[in-house]
């Protein structure tokens, strides 16, 4: 049993919605809402976009009018797709059978800011730059950064598990939501925490629910608030970029600062030759830059000044051990703090003749190992090159590769290929041409022991049916929870191949 | 004080090429025009608002580094990229190991 | 798959669908450039997105209607009501990463504030303008000035009237620098105006009236009548040329932007008309010491960035630099990229169409500034401080104007009427 696709609503539900909703426009029936509703920032086959619409969209603002819709959705079989900010570089929110759209954007409430226990609470309407604007005049702060940092919501940031740029040291969503409230596919509404306890951060009672629903991509159930931990706000930041003409050498740099024992480290960022190449078409730090440097190394500190200070003669060491070059202060000043739109800062690519292309952005963000990191590097590079020929409407952005773990920066690497695709030229073939090409992709993470996705989700197709190759024996536990919980797969059905969960 | 006169805002300069695909133009990188028009157009953008995204940006990286610390401390140290690459140390680092790091393959219940 | 295709435009055609196939071929490719990157950086700082938290209403869905329009999914019928919530303030340009950090680079940039109008103007081609929006430019184009205080009992409007505020101070018609003066300004809160004008006059600037002045065209531009806003353009600077006027002194946001964008476009390389705007100005004079502030101001006081000096223009040093020069003022600021998410909600027409969002919008940015602890916001575009003033007397807040301040700090006594200050006082 899988669930039909339902494009259009009949008048009957739309007045069940109105009457649950109980408020003027926020039952949104018109095309315009619903075709605004169905892409996100991640490649979207524009050729088709008429079968990502929703049926119907809802404004809710509670918790309890979500769970009346679910329950009506549960009734009548219609499929249900949560939509926070729509920034994800998956299609976590893009409706693959119409139905229901549940847009939480109204539900940005700072519920409570709690100084002494040090939470915040909130709504999972609420981006992230807003919240701290508001915390700032409590001198504290929540450091849940990736590159979409000014336009995603707390809500995407849980059901996508997201990374934070600062994660090494803050730790990314899954460990800085404390708790929060979910709305489950039968329209329940739990709290889920490591154990119980809204603000409490370690349990071991009963199973860690909060880890089973980070992460759920809108397929099991959707969130309606959120506890976040509350950090002081640093005193002081640090940046530091180190040049190289080998990347080897950064390779082994990187190595170095996350294995000095540095506290204050909040993460490095380490730039392949392909990287470079492209930054040096329009960043202004990059342009300039001499032929022998094809490597980059940043790093960042957060902290009390007295650490911070100390800590950055360390990393200004660390950083020429291997060959780096120091790349002045005026560049460590710009560069780190222009890396939410610089990293999210996609449209200008390039065709074959060097002309400039509208482009859409893709962005592979693997988990990998730090000793994996130069063979993937190498494979993953040779596969774009064939698809960039073969098709003429993609295009190499190059590598980056962050820190991954949480509170240490060792071990693994949130390591994305960024490729330009010209989404205005697809059609049925290259768009296929395109799932191939991230198959591929993905394929080589898997085949170095790595994850196909360190933050944006399994969604994408090309990524989806490799979820039972990467999670091993625990896909099939994956789908008797799907099917349990979701007894009529109305979540957000289709994503993940979990449609397998209902076949038999 | 600004004062908005039309021939001051709609004459362009002629530009110095610096890269391949970038010139220079008003102390000023921008793309080489060649480069544009046949996908991608420009646009026929007065002086003002040039001057007026590259000032913000400023602002808004400064307002970034505020709004994430108090204070933000710098080497204080020129650049060297004019020195060339440096010199890598030579010691030993970990290598990849032979036995590969994946989960082994799963036992299914069916 | 199955999906109702029955809402596809594709067979709507004739000439209605000629005209918007022509608005999708002009703005298609700023569409895309959006559509594509859907990075939503706007989302946040959008004032009318920040209160109804509907994703119709932002910039993003803006430029993707044309994309959908381009692919026969919906019509301009189908948005023309969104296209309504928007105060042309100029936050998501700014803000959007293809702008600010690579639209210098590339000379292209993201341009919502002209698609929005586009779209309005297509809208009035086909009939789907609003009706308030219909009779305001009707009122407009019969008066030749902004009915910005209704018709109705005996008000005065027109040519008759458009000077009444300048009574008693001596202003002469013509000359080559002229004060522009907005019909906000002329008719509703004159206090503005007339401190304007006499702070010229006591900093020595010579300058006169215009012969016979019309609404300066932008609210009609922004609307989306653009035959009426290029009519009353191509009116005003024949009147400037009669008079020999070299120089316009634009004394009002809204203006400058026409004045400096819109006319620089209908008449290209013919407008030859010096353009200054008076904020900036005003801190010259200051700075240079043909205007003396002595009089000491016993306030504490927030400034509110008028979005199209700060978002759309970059004009935020002058203000600051005058209220830090007022004695006795204590001059709470926050600073101008903050306040690239901040707006009155006055601007774009919105007022006329949708009261109930510019209400809300003034009541989260006074919120705001209640929040410092100040006695008094202080603007410098006199059509925010109608919804602010309002906004401000619901909260206990004074709202007046920087040009307000000026005059007193000169000792001048200003006359007039503070417009919505006034009216809420005395309420």
């Amino acid at each position: 049993m899988t669930t039909a696709p339902v494009m259009t609503v009949d008048a009957a539900i739309v007045a069940e919605l109105e009457a649950i909703m109980n408020e003027p426009g926020s039952v949104l029936t018109g095309v315009s809402s619903r075709a605004n509703r169905a892409r996100v920032p991640a490649p979207f086959p524009l050729h088709r976009w008429a079968e990502h619409m929703p049926a119907v969209v809802v404004l809710p603002r509670t918790a309890e009018q979500v769970s009346e819709i679910i329950k009506l959705a549960n009734r009548v079989k219609i499929p249900v797709v949560p939509r926070a900010g729509g920034t994800g570089l998956n299609d976590g929110a893009v409706p693959l059978r119409g139905g229901i759209m549940v847009d939480v954007k109204r539900m940005n409430q700072i519920h409570e800011v709690d100084l002494a226990d040090r939470t915040v609470t909130v709504g999972p309407g609420i981006n992230m730059l807003k919240l701290n604007e508001e915390l700032k005049k409590y001198g504290v702060f929540y450091p849940d950064t990736p590159a979409s940092y000014p336009c995603s919501l707390v809500g995407g940031r849980i059901a996508c598990s997201g990374w934070s740029l600062l994660g090494s040291r803050f730790g990314h969503t899954r460990d800085l939501v404390v708790s929060f409230e979910i709305v489950l596919p039968t329209g329940e509404i739990i709290r889920v925490g490591d154990g119980g306890g809204k603000k409490v951060r370690k349990s071991s009672t009963g199973y860690h629910l909060k880890h089973l629903f980070m992460g759920h991509q809108g397929t099991l159930g959707i969130v309606t608030e959120a506890t976040l931990e509350l950090v002081p706000r640093p005193e002081a930041e640090f940046a530091a970029f180190f040049a190289f003409d080998d990347f080897g050498n950064a390779h082994r740099t990187v190595y170095g600062i996350v294995t000095s024992g540095i506290a204050t480290l909040a993460g490095t960022v380490l730039f392949d030759e392909k990287k470079i190449e492209y930054l040096r078409r329009d960043d202004e730090a990059f342009i300039p830059m001499p032929p022998w440097v094809n490597s980059i190394v940043a790093t960042a500190l957060y902290g009390t000044k007295p650490e911070v200070r100390e800590a950055s003669k360390l990393l200004m060491d660390l950083g020429r051990k291997e060959g780096g070059r120091y790349t002045g202060d005026e560049m460590a000043v710009g560069d780190w703090a222009s890396r939410h739109d610089r990293y999210a800062n996609p449209l200008h690519g390039r065709l074959k003749d060097g002309t400039v292309a509208p482009m859409s952005w893709h962005c592979e963000d693997a988990s990998l190992n730090w000793t994996v990191i130069p063979k993937v590097r190498e494979e993953w590079t040779a596969i774009a090159d064939r698809y960039i020929d073969k098709f003429g409407i993609f295009d190499n952005w190059g590598i980056y590769c962050y820190t991954n773990a949480a509170y240490k920066p060792w071990g693994d690497y949130l390591a994305e290929i960024d490729i330009g695709i010209w989404e205005e030229k697809l059609d049925d073939e290259s768009w296929a041409g395109w799932v191939d090409f991230k198959s591929e992709i993905a394929k080589v993470s898997l085949k170095y022991g790595g994850s196909i996705t360190a933050c944006h989700g399994s969604t994408r197709a090309g990524d989806a049916e490799l979820v039972s190759e990467e999670m091993g024996g625990g896909w099939d536990v994956m789908l008797k929870i799907k099917r349990t919980l979701d007894p009529n797969n109305i979540m957000n059905p289709g994503k993940q191949m979990l449609d397998q969960a209902y076949e038999s | 004080m600004r004062r908005f006169v039309y021939m001051q805002q709609y004459v362009r300069p002629e530009a110095t090429r610096v890269s391949d695909g970038v010139v220079i133009r008003l102390k000023h990188y921008e793309v080489d025009p060649e480069l544009m028009g046949q996908q991608f157009d420009q646009q026929d953008m007065p002086a003002w608002d040039t001057l007026r995204i590259v000032d913000d940006r400023n602002d808004h990286l400064n307002w970034m580094h505020e709004h994430f610390a108090d204070e933000t401390l710098v080497a204080g140290q020129e650049a060297e990229l004019d020195l060339g690459a440096g010199q890598p140390s030579g010691e030993p680092y970990p290598t990849l190991s032979e036995v590969s790091a994946r989960h082994p393959k799963p036992i299914l219940p069916y | 798959m199955t999906f109702d295709d029955s809402t596809s435009p594709a067979s709507r055609a004739g000439q209605d669908g000629q005209l918007q196939r022509e608005f999708v071929e002009r703005w298609r490719q700023n569409g895309y450039n959006c559509f594509s990157s859907g990075h939503k950086f706007c989302r946040e700082v959008c004032p009318v997105t920040q209160v109804t938290r509907n994703e119709n209403h932002t910039p993003t869905a803006f430029h993707a209607n044309i994309i959908a329009m381009d692919k026969d999914l919906l019509d301009i019928e189908d948005v023309a009501d969104d296209y309504v919530h928007c105060t042309q303030c100029g936050a998501c340009e700014i803000r959007c990463p293809n702008t600010l950090f690579v639209g210098d680079f590339y000379q292209a940039r993201t341009e919502t504030v002209k698609v929005v109008r586009a779209a309005r103007a297509l809208m009035v081609d086909k009939g789907l303008d609003r009706d308030g929006w219909k009779l305001w430019n009707r009122l407009t184009n019969d008066l030749k000035n902004e009915p910005v205080l209704g018709t109705g009992d005996g008000q005065p409007n027109g040519q008759d009237h458009v000077r009444d505020w300048a009574e008693g101070l001596q202003i002469p018609i013509g000359g080559e620098t002229i004060m522009f003066v907005d019909c906000e300004a002329a008719f509703y809160r004159t206090s503005n105006t007339r401190a304007t004008a006499q702070v010229l006059q006591q900093a020595g600037v010579e300058f006169g009236l215009m012969n016979e002045q019309w609404c300066c065209g932008g609210p009609a531009a922004e609307m989306g009548y653009v035959e009426q806003s290029r009519a009353f353009a191509e009116h005003n600077l024949a009147d400037w040329r009669a008079s020999g006027v070299k120089r316009v002194i634009a004394i009002e946001p809204h203006d400058y932007i026409h004045f400096t964008e819109d006319y620089p476009a209908y008449f290209g390389m013919d407008f030859d008309i010096e353009v200054v705007q008076i904020i900036e100005l005003v801190a010259e004079l200051i700075k240079n010491g043909q205007l003396k502030l002595e009089r000491p101001i016993n306030k504490t006081v927030t400034y509110h960035d008028p979005c199209r000096l700060n978002k759309r223009k970059g004009i935020h040093e002058a203000p600051r630099f005058i209220l830090n020069s007022i004695p006795g003022l204590i001059f709470k600021d926050v600073d101008h990229v903050t306040q690239w998410s901040y707006c009155s909600g006055g601007g774009g027409g919105l007022p006329i169409e949708k009261p109930e969002i510019t209400e809300a919008i003034s009541d989260v940015r006074v919120a705001r500034a209640k929040e410092l602890d100040v006695d008094m916001l202080v603007s410098a575009c006199v059509w925010s401080e109608r919804p602010l003033a309002t906004a401000g007397h619901k909260a206990g807040i004074e709202v007046a104007d920087i040009i307000e301040l000026v005059a007193e700090s000169a000792g001048i006594e200003v006359g007039g009427r503070r417009g919505a200050s006034d009216l809420e006082a005395a309420r």
